[in-house]
């Protein structure tokens, strides 16, 4: 083994391993920035990324297709070919549907807040081992996204731009600790902070809490951003499931599940520019 | 066919595996979860790789897969490279010097990879940013169940590679 330390080899590794851990430091320092060794490879890859997930989606659509028109194609055998061939077209117009829908929910969006400019993406990669359920969509800079821009769908608040690349971008999700998102209560305007907890977020939960123990929210209640720091306010969160006192019986926090199903997107939007932008930026969240 | 050609084909074949599993790692397709413990599924394939390759190959094949890692992961900027980089060379320099290449030694290398992959994991990212009871949660309910549930995809991976060693020119 003495050897190998010797040897050039070694000499090569240990430079490289030097080279990376410099690399890694530096860009944990400046932040919100994917490194530039992991923004050729993102930049390369991304397309292949995209086809595996297009593959999957096209799988996963095939096989619910099919389990929706098993039924009718039992019962009308003689005109299987038939409702094959009118099965196929509804797919398709299935898809151009969803995606006029899609578009028309953010113009609704859109026309409520005129000063929100949005970019629209698809999620490319997850990071599985992630328990916030992180992933990374298929625009980056040089499509105007930056740092802390949030991300929406057309039913709440996703989350925001956690570090950036040139195509590409990774989004940290409501369900995350590192968000903390200043939010109101609509019915009440009761304010408190939104952040993830561990222990919730495997249910697909986040926490509202720092709620003073005289407020009256209730279960059922919708929660919105306060516009305080990096989010525009009045976007929707979630509903509030449960309500609790924290241990040391001082305020109170409720477990809100967020409009937005995280675990199923495939389309977002990200809000590239809104009123009062920036002038919060430097944390993260708000 | 002729050596350079199956060589050409052995490397290509490397690549190929390394690629596609960087990439199914962070799609849905391989979405692979035991009550919330997750697999890094190139920890296996690097260590089986490692035991048939020198030093300077696997540290190159961990890097190249921890930077595909790396451009996907949360919050990562070169730990899945680094990571990767010294499991290739501590696999392949210990598989030479230490240990012999059969399943039992493979077993125990790709536990202490695994374990010593999510330890750092935790240590660096969950251990101060989610206060002392969730880290420790996070550590006991996932990093170290995943530990163990990433160790034992070894068996295929070993079997794979010792097939492909024996192909070799």
């Amino acid at each position: 083994m003495r050897f190998f330390f010797r040897s050039r080899q070694f000499k090569v590794i240990l430079s490289v391993l030097i080279a990376l851990i410099a690399v890694s430091v530096i860009f944990s320092l400046i932040g919100s920035q994917i490194s530039p060794q992991a923004n050729i490879v993102g930049m390369l890859t991304a397309p292949f990324r995209s086809a595996v997930n297009g593959i999957y989606n096209g799988i996963e659509d095939f096989i619910s297709a099919y389990k929706d028109g098993n039924k009718l194609m039992l019962e009308n055998a003689e005109l299987e070919s038939e409702v094959n061939d009118l099965r196929e077209q509804l797919a398709d117009y299935q898809e151009i549907q969803a995606e006029n829908e899609f578009y028309k929910k953010y113009l609704k969006i859109a026309e409520n807040h005129p000063d929100f400019k949005f970019t629209a993406a698809t999620l490319i990669s997850r990071d599985n081992d992630d328990p916030y359920q992180s992933f990374v969509i298929n625009k980056g800079s040089l499509n105007g996204v930056s740092a802390y821009d949030p991300v929406i769908t057309d039913a709440g608040l996703v989350g925001f731009i956690s570090q950036v690349g040139l195509t590409t971008a990774k989004v940290t999700t409501v369900l995350s600790p590192e968000l903390s998102i200043g939010a109101l209560d609509s019915r009440t305007n009761d304010s408190g902070v939104v952040s993830g907890d561990l222990e919730i977020a495997k249910n697909g939960k986040t926490k509202f809490y720092n709620l003073a123990r005289s407020c009256s929210v209730a279960i059922g209640d919708y929660v919105a951003t306060s516009g305080e720091g990096i989010f525009p306010k009045g976007l929707l969160i979630g509903k509030i499931e449960t309500i609790g006192t924290d241990k040391y019986n001082t305020s109170i926090y409720a477990t809100v599940t967020p409009f937005a199903n995280i675990e199923e997107l495939r389309q977002v939007m990200v809000i590239t520019e809104f009123d009062g932008q920036g002038s919060v930026l430097g944390k993260v969240g708000g | 066919m002729t050596k350079s050609l199956k060589k050409f084909l052995l490397v290509a074949f490397n690549v190929m595996i390394f690629f596609v599993f960087s990439l199914l790692h962070y799609s849905n397709v391989f979405n692979f979860k035991i009550f919330g413990a997750g697999t890094t599924i190139l920890i296996p394939i690097l260590v089986a790789f490692s035991l048939w390759h020198s030093p300077i190959a696997s540290a190159m094949a961990g890097m190249l897969s921890g930077i595909i890692m790396d451009s996907s992961a949360q919050g990562t900027y070169c730990f899945n490279a680094i990571i990767l980089l010294i499991i290739g060379v501590f696999v392949s320099v210990t598989s030479n010097t230490l240990f012999n290449k059969n399943l039992p030694s493979a077993i125990v290398i790709s536990f202490i990879c695994s374990v010593v992959y999510y330890l750092m994991q935790w240590a660096i990212f969950h251990t101060f940013s989610e206060g002392v009871n969730h880290s420790l949660t996070f550590l006991l309910e996932i990093s170290l169940p995943s530990a163990i549930l990433t160790a034992l995809f070894i068996f295929p991976f070993y079997y794979l590679y010792k097939y492909v060693e024996k192909l070799k020119p």
